[in-house]
């Protein structure tokens, strides 16, 4: 439980905030590249500002003010060109930096344009996905994850902005035994109340005990034990699941949570980006590691996808969206209404996780009260050639996969376009038919 | 928690995310006596002692590492 006064510290990030000043300290995607494909000014909102994402004709990333200084018309409508971005109205034109070039109704020999100035923040993209950092200079290096980097891997990046605030998701991932509930049995009942008994998980059973099948990674299972360790890029989390032992990569290696706020699991980022207070960019970014043997090329695009949300806020809910991992989550965040009260809930023992990451979240806000730099803030370059992080499947990334990427009930893999392929290439297009299970 | 795992002198991590020390056990009203060693959202709280029901307290600490039964 937390005082009314501590929870909005821990989830409000407008400018001036506690918690808005400490994830201002991160680079933070914003889009994928691949959405600027079909327009390349795409309104953008993050930490409570609104901006403007556009790529200029010379391929420049530029985020920058979302209205145009001379009459305040939005940018959202500018026209992108060689040097920036041009609004539309009377042709004022702003490079990356926020800088006015150019008033095309004033005299040549004015000087007004260089004391004209917008909001401008660095933009930088890496594996198909932008970032942007809105915090104080110098600005730090753009982290080279293990997975941004990895060779002989496809990618696809999908997206969704979910109407609630960011840490009620974060906290989701530190909250282990949730699995065997709200994507096990209340996953059970979505394909009964779809009409699809014949896809439940039947292979495990909560509370039966007995043997995990053979290579099982995810599933219907009761968790036995669950454990967490602080480690220098954030917490790892553990879990021995029925019929398991320590010895599982399940509890040996355990998977991440990156310090502030990214879940990675398998092969897979989940980023929960603060819009506002209110709202959270959800970003999953995939790397689907090939069969043995097998080499794929570099993709010159990384695929977008869009992920439909399962419920409006407003208690409508379509069930047939809530029959994988992602959309059972996002129901369950959104419930919580925007920001959880924190200060009417009842924690128990199983619940340590999200205690531990709260005392962490504090631990790093008071680092950068007293003008300290928070963890997984990067600076030496030679540190950031390929960022390894400690992963279940990291023994054998593609049996990893084939018994748990590809069941396309985790993470958001529903709607990945890769995944599709892939699942289609090797388990033929009926596996892509119905409800996922 | 169960006050049965618990003992004075056992640092404990409480619900709010603060640590404490168990100064004594009522097990008849399921209250602990405590004094906090580490409030993060409130470090006025440190070093002073309060009763708290057993259901405050969360875990005995472990340090950066935490582990239980589910």
């Amino acid at each position: 439980m937390l005082t009314v006064k501590e929870n909005d510290r821990l989830t409000r990030v407008g400018p001036n905030t506690p918690m808005g000043e400490l994830m201002r300290r991160y680079w933070q995607p914003i889009a994928a590249l691949a959405e600027l494909d079909e327009n390349p000014v795409k309104p953008v909102r993050l930490l409570g500002e609104s901006l403007i994402l556009y790529r200029d004709r010379k391929g420049t990333l530029g985020l920058i003010g979302d209205t145009c200084p001379h009459r305040r018309i939005s940018l959202e409508y500018g026209i992108p060109e060689d040097g920036g971005l041009r609004c539309p109205y009377h042709g004022w034109m702003f490079s990356e930096t926020g800088q006015c070039v150019e008033m095309p109704a004033e005299s040549p020999e004015s000087t007004f344009s260089s004391r004209v100035k917008i909001t401008g923040y660095p933009v930088q993209e890496i594996a198909g996905l932008i970032f942007a950092y809105l915090g104080p200079d110098p600005t730090p290096l753009l982290p080279r994850w293990d997975m941004f980097v990895w060779d002989n891997v496809l990618r696809d990046i999908g997206s969704t902005i979910i109407p609630c605030n960011w840490l009620q998701i974060m906290e989701n991932s530190l909250d282990p035994t949730h699995v065997e509930w709200l994507h096990g049995r209340f996953s059970d009942y979505v394909l009964e109340r779809i009409g699809r008994t014949d896809l439940k998980r039947e292979f495990f059973r909560v509370g039966e005990g007995g043997p995990v099948p053979e290579g099982q990674i995810t599933g219907n299972f009761d968790h036995e034990k669950i454990g967490f360790d602080e480690f220098k890029h954030g917490i790892i989390k553990r879990r021995v699941l029925g019929g398991q032992t320590e010895d599982h990569p399940n509890w040996r290696i355990g998977h991440p949570i990156l310090f502030p706020n990214v879940l990675r699991v398998g092969s897979n980022f989940q980023y929960r980006v603060p819009v506002d207070d209110t709202h959270t960019l959800h970003i999953w970014f995939t790397a689907y590691p090939q069969p043995p043997g097998e080499t794929v090329e570099k993709q010159e695009t990384i695929p977008f996808y869009h992920v439909p949300l399962p419920v409006d806020g407003e208690g409508n809910a379509d069930w047939s969206l809530m029959d994988n991992n992602s959309g059972q989550d996002i129901a369950a965040w959104v419930t919580q209404g925007p920001i959880a009260d924190r200060s009417q809930e009842k924690l128990g023992e199983s619940d340590k996780g999200i205690i531990l990451y709260r005392r962490m979240l504090r631990q790093q806000l008071a680092i950068i009260e007293d003008e300290g730099e928070p963890m997984n803030v990067f600076r030496d370059p030679a540190a950031n050639v390929c960022i390894d992080l400690p992963w279940e499947g990291q023994e054998d990334p593609w049996a990893y996969a084939r018994r748990g990427l590809m069941r396309r009930t985790g993470q958001a893999g529903k709607y990945a376009p890769v995944l599709r392929d892939m699942v289609a290439r090797l388990d033929g297009e009926e596996a892509l038919k119905g409800p996922v299970h | 928690m169960n006050l049965q795992e618990l003992s004075v002198g056992l640092n404990v991590l409480l619900d709010t995310g603060d640590l404490a020390e168990v100064l004594s056990i009522n097990d008849g009203e399921q209250t602990v006596r405590v004094c906090y060693l580490d409030a993060l959202g409130q470090p006025e709280l440190v070093g002073s002692e309060v009763w708290l029901s057993a259901d405050e307290v969360i875990s005995i600490d472990m340090g950066s590492h935490s582990e239980g039964q589910t």
